[in-house]
């Protein structure tokens, strides 16, 4: 049994129709990259998933049991990363955030906070306030926060987007070490192709509004994958070129006629 | 010029008017008994701290002031925090807090005298009633900026309406509830001496309408110095405690006076 599945989920907002019979089963300890055009409905998707936002019609069950609010076993990693964090918890303090909802005692919560610290390497800021870090030690921090919850599923919001790209290749290494470790379930937003085929063993393109799914992607790409090795190989630029194709396939039609039209001459 | 460059000249130029003072009694020759020179002033002053009698004038109104600020705190935080929280709460009373509040807080005073005397209870409710407002409306205003994202980042921890209450929104809208809280205890200081010139047998504020009226004069002014340097201190001792409470939003938010 899928340890997530969608069946027909759609979401309207008043008038506009954001999701439209939206299905999919995904399996525990898969990464699977969603792309489409922006302002597609990706985020509403992922908040459906993770119970923030309830869908118009269909449903979601986690475990086999339906997805009526936020659950235990996964956690949403808000796009803004920054305004995720608590201003008045250190960095030890909000990765314990969720420790504190167990009837756990103060040394084991430390003592876990402490693990996953070291887990995203931030051991010598543990006592230090979010706006002392810089945008990829923020990430990092709420990482580890869901980690250390003991999410089975991270639903992550474009948790890159906003990076520089040299962080954001060293965060994307460090996410996929963490999920080779340990398996958990990744639903990774972005509008970042070539991001969504260097994670993901699946691309789930997105139509855009009123969402469907267009089409399902595998990558095919061997793990551990290799920053610059990986995106060189044949199979990463006949991906990439599949799924630009779907996303905008008027400008991939436009280029090919030039294309054409250069031969031609 | 060191004199500007740092507060000394501030201190200078308060040096300079209090001489001026001492300077314009002495040579003015006006009856010291309505102008007296600021020395007779410190004399006054100092005995009224060498005898202990300044703690006897004090007391009264500290305890008022205490007890007033402290129900205030109580009644502003909780119903700002469900106005802020509940829109019931705040489509039933917004309208009503619209309209007491523009009202000076000194015009109640008779009002609380006719229903509760002239005692106590008079003074206490007229405190905590105008201390009330700036706490209320700035913990109302904090818990409405409290950002979406850390309630959802709450939500998605699994955490209960109340312990988001609890574990975000109050931490949040500290900063500004602190804010509320220092415009409170100014008024408060305000409250006691309104509250005590007009109907009271001790109190500082009784002590300098009482000085005035039996002439006095030094003992008013020394009274007068007193509530300043009273105001000083009670604004310093906040400021340390707000320091110690919300440091971080004072260190994610530095800005220098240029």
């Amino acid at each position: 049994m899928s340890q997530l599945s969608l069946k027909s989920v759609s979401r309207s907002f008043g008038a506009y129709k954001a999701l439209s019979n939206i299905s999919l089963e995904v399996q525990a300890g898969e990464f699977i990259s969603i792309v489409g055009p922006s302002g597609c409905g990706k985020s509403t998707l992922l908040q459906i998933i993770g119970g923030l936002l309830m869908p118009s019609d269909g449903t979601v069950a986690l475990g086999g049991r339906p997805v009526t609010s936020p659950r235990r076993e996964m956690i949403y990693l808000f796009q803004q990363y920054n305004r995720s964090l608590f201003p008045w918890r250190t960095v030890r303090r909000n990765i314990a955030f969720g420790l504190e909802r167990f009837r756990l005692g103060r040394a084991e919560i430390d003592r876990k906070s402490n693990e996953y610290i070291e887990l995203v390497g931030l051991e010598a800021f543990a006592g230090f306030f979010p706006h002392q870090l810089s945008g990829g030690m923020q990430q990092r921090v709420t990482v580890a926060r869901a980690l250390a919850y003991g999410a089975d599923v991270l639903l992550m919001d474009e948790p890159f987007g906003s990076l520089d790209a040299q962080t954001r290749a060293g965060l994307q290494d460090l996410l996929l070490k963490l999920w080779q470790e340990r398996r958990f379930t990744v639903l990774f937003v972005t509008h970042d192709i070539e991001e969504a085929i260097y994670l993901g063993q699946k691309i789930l393109i997105l139509s855009k509004a009123p969402a469907t799914i267009q089409a399902v992607v595998e990558s095919g790409l061997e793990y551990p994958r290799h920053q610059i090795r990986s995106k060189e190989t044949s199979q990463f630029l006949t991906r990439r070129r599949e799924v630009y194709s779907h996303v905008f396939p008027h400008a991939l039609e436009a280029d090919e006629a030039g294309a054409k039209a250069a031969v031609h001459k | 010029m060191i004199l500007f460059r740092t507060k000394l000249g501030g201190f200078v130029l308060v040096g300079f008017l209090l001489a001026l003072w001492e300077l314009a009694s002495r040579s003015s020759g006006a009856p010291i008994v309505t102008f007296p020179p600021f020395s007779r002033v410190c004399q006054a002053l100092w005995s009224l701290v060498a005898t202990g009698e300044i703690v006897d004038v004090l007391l009264p109104s500290l305890q008022r002031l205490a007890i007033g600020y402290v129900i205030a705190l109580a009644i502003g935080v909780a119903a700002g925090m469900a106005m802020g929280h509940f829109r019931v709460v705040f489509n039933l009373f917004e309208p009503l807090t619209e309209v007491l509040r523009p009202i000076p807080a000194p015009a109640y005073v008779p009002v609380a005298i006719l229903f509760l005397g002239l005692g106590d209870e008079m003074k206490i409710f007229v405190i905590a009633f105008a201390t009330c407002f700036p706490i209320l409306l700035n913990t109302f205003s904090g818990v409405r900026s409290v950002d979406v994202i850390q309630i959802n980042t709450a939500r998605t921890f699994g955490y209960s309406d109340w312990a988001i209450l609890r574990k975000v929104i109050m931490p949040a809208a500290l900063p500004q509830i602190f804010t509320g809280m220092r415009i409170s205890l100014a008024l408060s200081l305000i409250m006691v001496v309104i509250s005590e010139m007009v109907a009271s047998v001790d109190g500082i504020g009784f002590f300098i309408l009482n000085s005035e009226r039996g002439f006095r004069i030094p003992e008013m002014y020394a009274g007068i110095i007193v509530l300043g340097i009273l105001g000083y201190i009670m604004n310093a001792l906040f400021l340390q405690v707000e320091h110690y409470v919300v440091r971080w939003h004072h260190d994610a938010n530095k800005r220098d006076v240029s």
